[in-house]
């Protein structure tokens, strides 16, 4: 029976709207990158601007590159290449320009937001609740139009690289949701429900799933889809990149404690992340040789075709950041990295070169399908390619430079035993250099990004006058499908069990199970579901509910009213950009910054403020080591106190009015996620908080600073860095009480020397 | 008894440890699965679907009732 031939088009026209604003976000997202790197080598590129400022920019600036360049351009992709390997148009048309406007207008809430402060306080996932509802909302839109694609398909096989999208599409939704759990305390302001040492480990369960769900698996569907179609040759092994799937989306997900080695995470976390990371080496490599195998026999056209040049430099770069990873999440090679620019210049040998690079391979080989046209210069992509390796190579050779510095200078003790650079300025002087030929790096790769422009712009104004929609031809899908039955084994009647169990598996081995789920797209979905929902749990579950994961120091009292409300100013200007509140229990650390930090100094942070990187020192032990009037001074123009300083200035802190307003609604948040405040302390919250600031503005002018502070933000914020680390050290309670935490594993009471002996 | 009380109770450290374990049988088994299996040529079909869109593979499909 013949199946009736149906015709059908394709819907290019929203893949042309997205590969659009993948380079005029891409544009965004590198120039306020650049802006970035200029404040770092120079700090008066703040120009003391609060909307300017590195701790609101430098969100902007990983927001707009992974969400805004990287997300465009996995729309893109996947829109084009989704439709053509099933062999129909999209679901619909409708839901695809919903996704389309609904992702841009989640970039301009974006880009307008973060400069203005409106911020949680957690890396990559700085949003604020409504617009993250917004992009559960569009990503939902997104997947439906996705799976309602693979269910109205025509071709019965579903490829790997739609594999790889599904993986997206389920991982991401779970991050998504999980990550930013919270409770609202006004419209845009909001506090995770998880504390401490939970949030940190949701956070990075967050936040290194989303490289491996967003930057990662995406890209390699479109690998598997642009390298083939780019080289004309097929991929090199089906079979590999069967293993290359299902091992990373089932070794992935583990991985995300290695961010936090030597932290207050329990070690168990952390070493089973690491031991998750170096295994993904191999599903990693995996997939880099069948990248760069499937050019066998096709490398004289990498020499010509700008297109392959992106992508085996883009799949290279694959193979150098997941060789890396896995090495800088052991244990000892952290301990020199974490903190420093090693990470950052991983980050963006990942970035620049695997993400960025196959991107830009996949616009230039859309643009003449897309556009109708001959692309208007190959020469100029070719200049485009040139200037953006050599931009990488001077970005990551600087910063890999940056990283190894800071890294020895930390850890560095003179014959004495003291700490050789004491001074933490001794090394932001050293790094100064480097930071400028990263300026020069970004300019170069922006440049290359602006020459694809121009190459755009010239390509779609020789497009037709109206496009050709190719009216393309595919038998129907029947409706029911049975695969072919197994051959019927006679050996189990016949009494020879081991040969049928070696028949059977022989069965097994011939894969025809695999490929039948590769028909089965739910059975496929739910597969990966599972997957990623019990890797997760494996962690999440121990995490949340063993006590003595994070033991309860009975000095730790929740935040005072004026503290929170400095929190809240220390979240709004990014301050976790540069300043970690993590003293790892290491003599370095303990010697520079004070006693390491223990789990249960942290139950009542939400947000945890733990940082990933020490642009400046760690603030975790900073309270009572300045008097109030040098925070103000140091705040005010921090080269008038430490020369040589790249933090920015905060002028407006002096002059802005502090909100009291919301010191309410702060505490009332709070409580609903676990920090105890009684009715009478939160209807006193206002008149305790101007109290304090009172105080701290009295003790300003005692210290010789100006007069009228009561009122301004920087008290509050003084107040909280007053605060800092500071629990540990006042003395224990006569009467414990028993008490539960935000998380509810709080509540086993000990006490400091216990939590201390226990922590080590 | 609550679910908490069970979890800390338990011993932690065998389950990391069992879990590692069972992870790493589940990978070495697909690894095995992988590098031993045959028929390579009834993945050739699978392999060419990205350069096979413009009808060359509907022909065939047609020929065979729909079903590669």
């Amino acid at each position: 029976m013949t199946a009736e031939i149906e015709k059908f088009t394709y819907d290019d026209a929203i893949v042309r709207k997205f590969t659009l604003m993948t380079f005029v976000w891409g544009v965004v997202g590198m120039l306020v990158g650049v802006i970035v790197a200029l404040q770092l080598a120079a700090p008066y590129f703040n120009f003391e601007l609060a909307f300017l400022s590195f701790g609101r920019l430098r969100p902007l600036h990983t927001n707009a590159v992974i969400f805004a360049f990287t997300g465009n351009a996995i729309f893109a992709g996947v829109y084009y290449s989704m439709q053509r390997l099933l062999k129909t148009s999209m679901f619909s048309k409708t839901l695809s320009h919903i996704h389309f406007w609904g992702w841009q207008a989640i970039i301009v809430a974006a880009a307008l937001t973060l400069p203005l402060g409106i911020t949680q306080g957690k890396e990559y996932a700085e949003l604020e609740w409504p617009i993250d509802i917004a992009i559960a909302v569009v990503w939902l839109v997104f997947a439906f139009n996705c799976f309602g694609t693979i269910a109205k398909r025509r071709e019965r096989h579903i490829y790997v690289a739609i594999w790889f999208y599904i993986a997206t599409l389920v991982t991401i939704t779970l991050l998504h949701v999980f990550n930013n759990l919270v409770v609202p305390a006004g419209l845009w302001r909001s506090y995770p429900i998880y504390a401490g040492v939970q949030d940190a480990f949701m956070q990075w369960w967050y936040g290194h799933n989303a490289v491996g769900f967003l930057l990662t698996t995406p890209l390699l569907g479109m690998m598997y889809y642009f390298l083939p179609k780019a080289a004309n040759r097929p991929v090199f092994s089906y079979r590999l990149s069967i293993i290359h799937f299902w091992s990373l989306v089932f070794l992935y997900i583990w991985a995300g404690p290695h961010h936090l080695h030597y932290t207050a995470l329990p070690a168990w976390a952390s070493t089973l992340g690491m031991l998750f990371s170096v295994m993904l080496w191999m599903p990693s490599w995996g997939g880099m040789l069948n990248g760069l195998l499937t050019l066998r026999g096709a490398w004289d056209k990498v020499a010509t075709d700008p297109v392959l040049k992106f992508f085996v430099v883009a799949v290279t770069f694959y193979g150098m950041s997941t060789f890396e990873g896995p090495l800088l999440s052991v244990r000892s090679v952290n301990l020199l990295s974490h903190y420093t620019d090693w990470t950052i210049a991983h980050v963006h040998a990942g970035a620049l070169g695997w993400v960025g690079f196959l991107v830009f391979g996949m616009i230039y080989w859309l643009l003449p399908r897309l556009f109708q046209t001959e692309l208007w210069s190959r020469k100029l992509a070719e200049a485009h390619f040139w200037i953006g390796t050599i931009g990488i190579l001077l970005y990551i050779v600087a910063i890999y430079a940056a990283g190894l510095t800071q890294g020895l200078m930390w850890l560095a003790f003179d014959d004495e035993g003291y700490l050789k650079y004491g001074d933490f300025v001794e090394t932001t002087l050293r790094l100064i250099p480097m930071y400028w030929v990263r300026v020069i790096g970004g300019l170069a790769y922006l440049t290359g990004t602006l020459l694809m422009g121009v190459n755009f712009f010239m390509t779609w104004k020789r497009r037709p006058a109206t496009y050709d929609v190719p009216v393309h031809e595919a038998p129907a899908l029947a409706k029911t499908y049975t695969d072919r039955p197994e051959p019927e084994s006679t050996l189990q009647k016949s009494g020879a069990h081991v040969v049928n169990l070696a028949y059977k598996l022989d069965r097994f081995f011939s894969t025809t199970w695999h490929r039948r789920w590769e028909r089965l797209p739910l059975k496929f979905t739910v597969a990966v579901l599972v997957t990623v929902v019990v890797a997760s749990l494996f962690e999440i579950i121990p995490t949340f509910l063993i006590k003595s994961n994070v033991p309860t120091i009975a000095t730790v009292t929740p935040y005072t009213p004026l503290e929170l409300a400095g929190r809240n100013i220390y979240l709004a200007e990014g301050c976790y950009n540069c300043h970690s509140q993590m003293i790892r229990p290491i003599r370095a650390e303990t010697e520079r910054y004070g006693d390491y930090s223990k789990p249960g100094e942290f139950v009542y942070d939400h947000p945890f403020q733990w940082g990933s990187r020490r642009i400046g020192p760690d603030l975790q032990r900073v309270g009572g080591k300045y008097p109030d009037l040098w925070h103000l001074r140091h705040m005010d123009d921090p080269r008038a106190i430490t020369a040589g300083s790249i933090m920015p200035a905060y002028p407006w802190l002096l002059t802005g009015d502090l909100d009291f307003d919301f010191v309410e609604s702060t505490m009332r948040a709070h409580r609903m996620i676990g920090v105890p405040y009684s009715d009478e302390e939160i209807s006193g919250g206002v008149m305790a908080a101007r109290e304090q600031a009172r105080a701290i503005a009295a003790e300003i002018v005692v210290q010789g600073g100006p007069e009228g502070l009561a009122e301004k933000q920087i008290v509050a914020l003084i107040a909280y860095l007053q605060r800092l680390g500071t629990d540990i050290t006042k003395p224990e309670p006569l009467a414990v009480e028993e008490e539960t935490g935000p998380a509810e594993a709080a509540t086993e009471t000990v006490d400091t020397a216990a939590a201390v002996e226990e922590a080590s | 008894m609550s679910l908490t009380d069970v979890m800390s109770a338990a011993d932690l450290s065998s389950w990391t440890e069992l879990a590692l374990i069972l992870c790493f049988i589940t990978f070495a088994a697909i690894v095995f699965w992988v590098f031993v299996m045959r028929g390579k040529a009834s993945y050739e079909n699978l392999r060419n679907l990205p350069l096979d869109e413009d009808g060359v593979n509907s022909s065939r499909a047609a020929a065979k009732g729909g079903e590669l």
